[in-house]
């Protein structure tokens, strides 16, 4: 291990050598700063120092109030109208009682699915029912789980299981 | 120093001072507020070199090729001037990347949902009711602000507006006294239960602190200041009182000058 550390150090100061020669070589651009001795600042091309602005739209946002926002937006709409928002969330106006709560997913594809297999959801809720008349057998079954905490030891998750074998050189 | 303390003597009764809970009922700012001309400019000069600074807008990305709204696209945002190397071009050659020219911001056009250069007001008015309408920004000012309504709560979007009413003497802010036969009530209890009784119970709002912002002393008066802002509802005013909303500089001219200078650093700018 120590000389592993030693190879690497010798490595490291061997590619030094080969900068420092090829910096007074003349190799290096020009302007290429060394701040240390141990990284290279990678250069800043031509036209790289500008900041990563994506095209951005300027949009108009109507919240369900009829209030307008304008905002910037990197997706094509530059004209949003919101059906809930904060302004007709019962969430938000609790104090509301003029608010009808608007599914906006009512002709969605979550909802076209409920509609088409509503009846596999009945079956559910009976099987449901059944489970609540199994329900004294499983609290007997309960009763049982307690003694399973007896004469139990404790195994031990994570942290340092085993030392690490001591290395034969030292 | 300790002898004195002791020799010291009241040599009157102290009077009892009446107490009074004053009500700084608010609006808040609605919109956004106005910027002077010279801010207006510095923002849209920013602006401009924001968007000078700007990528290419990536079609490629938001539409594929070959399918209806890519075409729609095209049909809106034609490509710049081709750069013919056999040209000159005394106004610069342009420097086309990916469909655009790059010595220039780039603006693109978007298509509609509604159809655009109508004028015909059935159009209009069908347009109004369908979801896909035009969305346009709504005024800055009122119906409130052009007719010079003062007692409505939507004019001055962009200012804080106060209540104020008048007892037939002068305007000044609601003030209510403890009378001496009730029983000792807190501050901004008296002053809530004195605004439902001048501006009925239609009346949400919200009280900042329990504690008083501001105390006026007088010789015989305590005039405590408690400040709430209104919500939502409206100020209904029960015995045939007249009340305004006011900005901080139209309080200036209505309110009593000393009376003014003392509250003046209450008040909000914006």
């Amino acid at each position: 291990m120590f000389s592993a550390v030693n190879n690497a150090r010798f490595a490291g100061q061997k590619s030094l050598n080969s900068i420092t020669k090829d910096f007074q070589r003349g190799i290096a651009m020009k302007g290429d700063v060394h701040l240390s001795n141990r990284r290279v600042m990678r250069k800043i091309r031509l036209g790289k120092a500008r900041p990563a602005i994506f095209y951005q739209f300027d949009t108009l946002v109507e919240l369900s109030d009829g209030s307008v926002i304008k905002r910037r937006s990197q997706a094509p709409r530059d004209e949003i109208r919101m059906i809930n928002d904060q302004r007709s969330s019962s969430l938000w106006n609790p104090h509301r009682s003029d608010l009808s709560s608007v599914d906006s997913t009512a002709t969605g594809r979550i909802s076209k699915f409920k509609q088409r297999f509503a009846a596999f959801e009945a079956d559910n809720a009976e099987n449901a029912g059944e489970a609540e008349a199994d329900g004294k057998a499983a609290k007997e079954q309960d009763s049982y789980i307690e003694l399973m905490g007896r004469n139990v030891q404790e195994v031990q998750k994570g942290g340092k299981i085993a030392s690490k074998k001591s290395g034969k050189k030292k | 120093m300790l002898s004195k303390v002791n020799l010291r003597a009241y040599s009157s009764a102290v009077k009892p001072s009446s107490i009074s809970s004053t009500l700084l009922l608010s609006r808040n700012p609605v919109i956004t507020a106005d910027i002077p001309k010279f801010e207006d400019q510095y923002f849209k000069y920013q602006n401009e070199l924001w968007r000078r600074l700007m990528w290419t807008f990536p079609k490629w990305f938001y539409y594929r090729v070959g399918t209806l709204s890519e075409q729609r696209f095209r049909e809106l945002n034609k490509r710049p001037l081709y750069n013919n190397p056999n040209i000159e071009y005394p106004r610069g050659r342009p420097e086309i990347r990916q469909e655009r020219d790059r010595r220039f911001k780039q603006e693109v056009i978007l298509p509609k949902t509604y159809e655009e250069n109508k004028s015909s007001e059935d159009e209009e008015a069908a347009a109004n009711t369908s979801m896909s309408r035009k969305i346009t920004p709504n005024s800055r000012t009122t119906k409130a602000d052009e007719s010079g309504d003062t007692s409505s709560l939507e004019r001055k979007l962009a200012r804080t507006l106060y209540l104020v009413i008048n007892d037939g003497k002068s305007w000044k802010f609601p003030n209510f006294s403890l009378q001496s036969t009730e029983a000792v009530k807190p501050l901004h209890l008296l002053a809530e239960e004195g605004l439902y009784q001048i501006g009925g119970k239609n009346i949400n709002y919200f009280n900042v602190s329990n504690t008083p912002c501001h105390l006026i002393n007088k010789d015989d008066s305590k005039e405590y200041l408690i400040k709430s802002h209104i919500l939502s509802g409206q100020f209904v005013p029960q015995q045939s009182l007249k009340f305004m909303w006011l900005t901080k500089e139209e309080l200036s001219e209505h309110l009593d000058a000393t009376y003014f200078k003392e509250v003046e650093h209450l008040l909000n700018e914006i």
